[in-house]
Parts: C-alpha cells; structure tokens; sequence
C-alpha cells in the first residue's frame, strides 16, 4: 500500500470522516482546508490522489483542479471532485477541467471507497481503462 | 384632386379647404403616431428593464438554490459518512464512536436549525406566520438568550455581557420570534468574533417611544456597502467567489422581517476592522389607552 491521498474540505467533519474511511483502507493521509493550501500541500509531497470539494475559501476546487493539470509534474495525479453542487452544469466543468470523476455529497462510503481504489489501480496501470 | 391640377384650374375654396383640412389630420396622425411610438420605445424599455430584474431574480433564486442545497447537503453528507462507518465497522473503538456519535447529533441539530429556517422564511414571505403577543420584560427574554448560547460562547472562549440603561418599560411583542432575532444576532456575533479574543457587549436603552437593544461585536467588520444588502435573504457578506457561506443567507432576512413586523426596525452600523453593531427598536405602547384599545380589540378578537 502506502498510496498518499490529499483530502481537501474546509467542512471539518467531513475531513475527519474521510481521513478515517482513507486510513482504515490503509492509505496515508494529507489534509488541506483550503484551495491553496492544497496547492502547498501538493507541491511539498505529490499524493497519489487528490479528494477535492469544489466550495473552498481562497481558491475554489474547479481553479485547484486547473493548476494541477497545468503543471507537468502533476497532470497524472488522480483527481476525484467530491461536492454537495450537484448540478449539471457544475459536473461537466469539473470533469471539463481535468477531474477524473465527480461525486455529489452526501456519498456512499463503500462506493466512494471502491472509487477511489478504482482510480488508483487505473493510474498505477495507466493503459488500463479509466 | 389631381384632376384639378392637370386642369391648372385654381381650387375652390372648398378644396382649398379640404386640403388644408386634410394636411392638418395627417400633421396630428403624424403627432399622434410619434407620440405613439414614443410611448411604445418608453413601455419597451420598461419591460426591458422589468426582463432584466426578472433574469436577476431568477439568478438569485438559482442561487438561493445552489446555496440551500449546498448547506442542506453537507451536514448530511457527515452525518450519513460517520453512520456508515459505525455501521460498518462494530469494533470501532468506545472513544471514537462518542466522537462520532456527537458529530451526528450536532449535525442533525444543524440540519434542523437549516430547515426550520427556511420553513419559517416561507411562512413569512405567504403571510402564514402566527404571531402571539404579550407583554414582555426585554431584559428577561435577553438572557434567555444568552443563556441559550453560553455553550456557543464558551466555546468559542468570546465574553458577552449585557447592560442596561436604568429600569425598562414592557414591550408588547411575540417572545417565540423575539427570542429568534436576539439568538440569530448574538450566534451571528459569537461566529465573527476571533476565538479567545471576541467580546460580545449587549446594550439594553429605552428612547421616550422604542425600546433598544444593541449588540456589539469585536469582529471584522462590515463594510458600508454591506450595511443593506446583508438583510436581504440570500445575500450574505463576505461572499467571495468559492467561499463557503456560514448559514443559508436567512437569518437577518428573518429578523428583519419580525422585528418589522412588530412595528420596529432593525439596522447595522460598522465599519471594516471596527467591530459592528446591530441594532433594533420595538415600539413602546404610548399608555394606557393604547392598551385599553388593544385589550378591547383582543376581547372582541376572543
């Protein structure tokens, strides 16, 4: 194991459930509670996925996600938009921007769970399906 | 008439007359038809103007949305994390799960405040809401509410005191909705203040026909600019692009309308890094006739 998932959320509750449904799977967990601090957070150790919420204080989610694919260095990194806006319009731009997948609050935690392996296993295997 | 003139005969008078009537019914077509367009370009921009607010409108309620939804989904996105995790996992350990379990209640209690909010909102904007009087000791129904928020406070580690200006006259007014505005301003007040440093100071005064009532806060401030648009529901201040708004825009939309519906005003003065004050009269019954008339109007009423 040892994969590195960054949690992004400024709901605190949120983070702290999602912290421990990533540890009990055996992940090593990052946490950053706005945009740039996940910005920070990344450049001082790339995860090896990226939960981001979209409704941030400094820097939204759908900016966050833009910088990252951006950057070369960070372009492969996973990234799964977890967000209580659930619209439409709101899905497309996420994944328009570069988000790998888009999942509205509240979430299932088993499937959230088995998205996320999903992903990891995709990029670890990056010619298999995404 | 062309006859006439390939015959270059001179016109009758009656001709003359003819075309010169003729000539001012086409002047005062032409004026009316002019004065017509005029007035259609007017009702144009009218309704071009009432087209644009109504897009605004229909923004703001698309908003309204978006916002209602986002703060409607977020406790419940914890509270359905956290259950499935108890759920799923028996053995977490006793500490963890208390911990959990506290979560849960808090926003479930959160979800609540949420819908009630907005129940009452609804309640209000169709002219629904019951309203039950009497007179009141303002003073009384003020620490209540601090009472009902120590924890808040406590938490926060933010000190709140209350002062008032000499003995107060009654206030005829609805304790329920009173007791709604004054835990609105104080949580609003407890939420700005910077935790360990905040001071909540809550000034009680009496003018010779409304009863006041203060609360100050040490907090950032608000900008003038803000002074209006933050009792407009939906609006909230602060709200930069992507930040996460703290409520649902309701609660001084609400306060607003109970305090005016009491036949007071409610109002903010602050300025950025200079705290803020929120402020709100009820009116004072001018004596007893006034309340004879009230009493008769409630037997006649009964």
């Amino acid at each position: 194991m040892g994969k590195r998932i960054l949690i992004v959320d400024d709901e605190p509750n949120i983070v702290l459930s999602l912290e421990f449904l990533m540890k009990r799977e055996g992940y090593e967990v990052a946490t950053a509670g706005d945009g740039e601090a996940a910005l920070e957070a990344i450049a001082a150790q790339t995860p090896d996925l990226v939960i981001l919420d979209v409704m941030l204080p400094k820097m939204n989610g759908f900016d966050v996600c833009r910088r990252v694919r951006a950057d070369p260095r960070w372009r492969a990194v996973p990234i799964l938009m977890l967000t209580a806006k659930g619209r439409e319009s709101e899905v497309s731009k996420g994944l328009g921007l570069g988000a790998d997948l888009y999942v509205t609050k509240p979430f299932s935690t088993k499937e959230l769970v088995a998205q996320i392996k999903g992903l990891l296993a995709a990029a670890r295997d990056p010619g298999g399906e995404r | 008439m062309v006859a006439s003139v390939v015959q270059e005969e001179p016109p009758s008078l009656d001709e003359v007359m003819g075309i010169l009537d003729e000539a001012s019914q086409v002047r005062a077509y032409s004026h009316q038809l002019e004065q017509q367009s005029r007035e259609l370009e007017a009702a144009t921009a009218e309704l071009r103007a009432a087209n644009a607010q109504l897009q605004e409108l229909d923004r703001m309620k698309d908003d309204f949305m978006s916002t209602v939804s986002h703060e409607l989904r977020t406790p419940l996105t914890s509270i359905r994390a956290l259950s499935e995790i108890l759920h799923d996992d028996p053995r977490t350990a006793l500490a963890e799960r208390k911990h959990f379990l506290g979560i849960i209640l808090k926003e479930t209690e959160r979800l609540t405040r949420l819908i009630n909010q907005m129940l009452d909102m609804a309640k209000f904007e169709s002219g629904n809401a019951e309203w039950h009087t009497s007179e009141l000791d303002v003073r009384e129904v003020v620490e209540e509410a601090v009472d009902a928020t120590s924890q808040l406070f406590r938490e926060r580690e933010v000190d709140v005191t209350i002062s008032a200006a000499g003995p107060l006259r009654r206030v005829r007014a609805d304790r329920d909705r009173l007791m709604q505005v004054l835990l609105n301003l104080l949580s609003n007040a407890v939420k700005v203040c910077a935790p360990g440093e905040g001071r909540v100071e809550i000034g009680l005064s009496e003018g010779r026909s409304a009863l006041r009532v203060d609360v100050r806060d040490n907090g950032p401030g608000i900008g003038p600019a803000d002074h209006e648009t933050i009792f407009e529901k939906f609006r909230q201040v602060g709200e930069t692009a992507g930040a996460r708004p703290r409520g649902t825009g309701l609660g001084l939309a609400i306060s607003r309308r109970i305090v005016e519906h009491l036949g007071g005003r409610i109002w903010v003065e602050s300025a950025l890094g200079q705290g803020a004050t929120f402020s709100f009269e009820l009116p004072l019954e001018a004596g007893p006739p006034a309340a004879a008339v009230e009493r008769k109007a409630a037997q006649r009423a009964g």
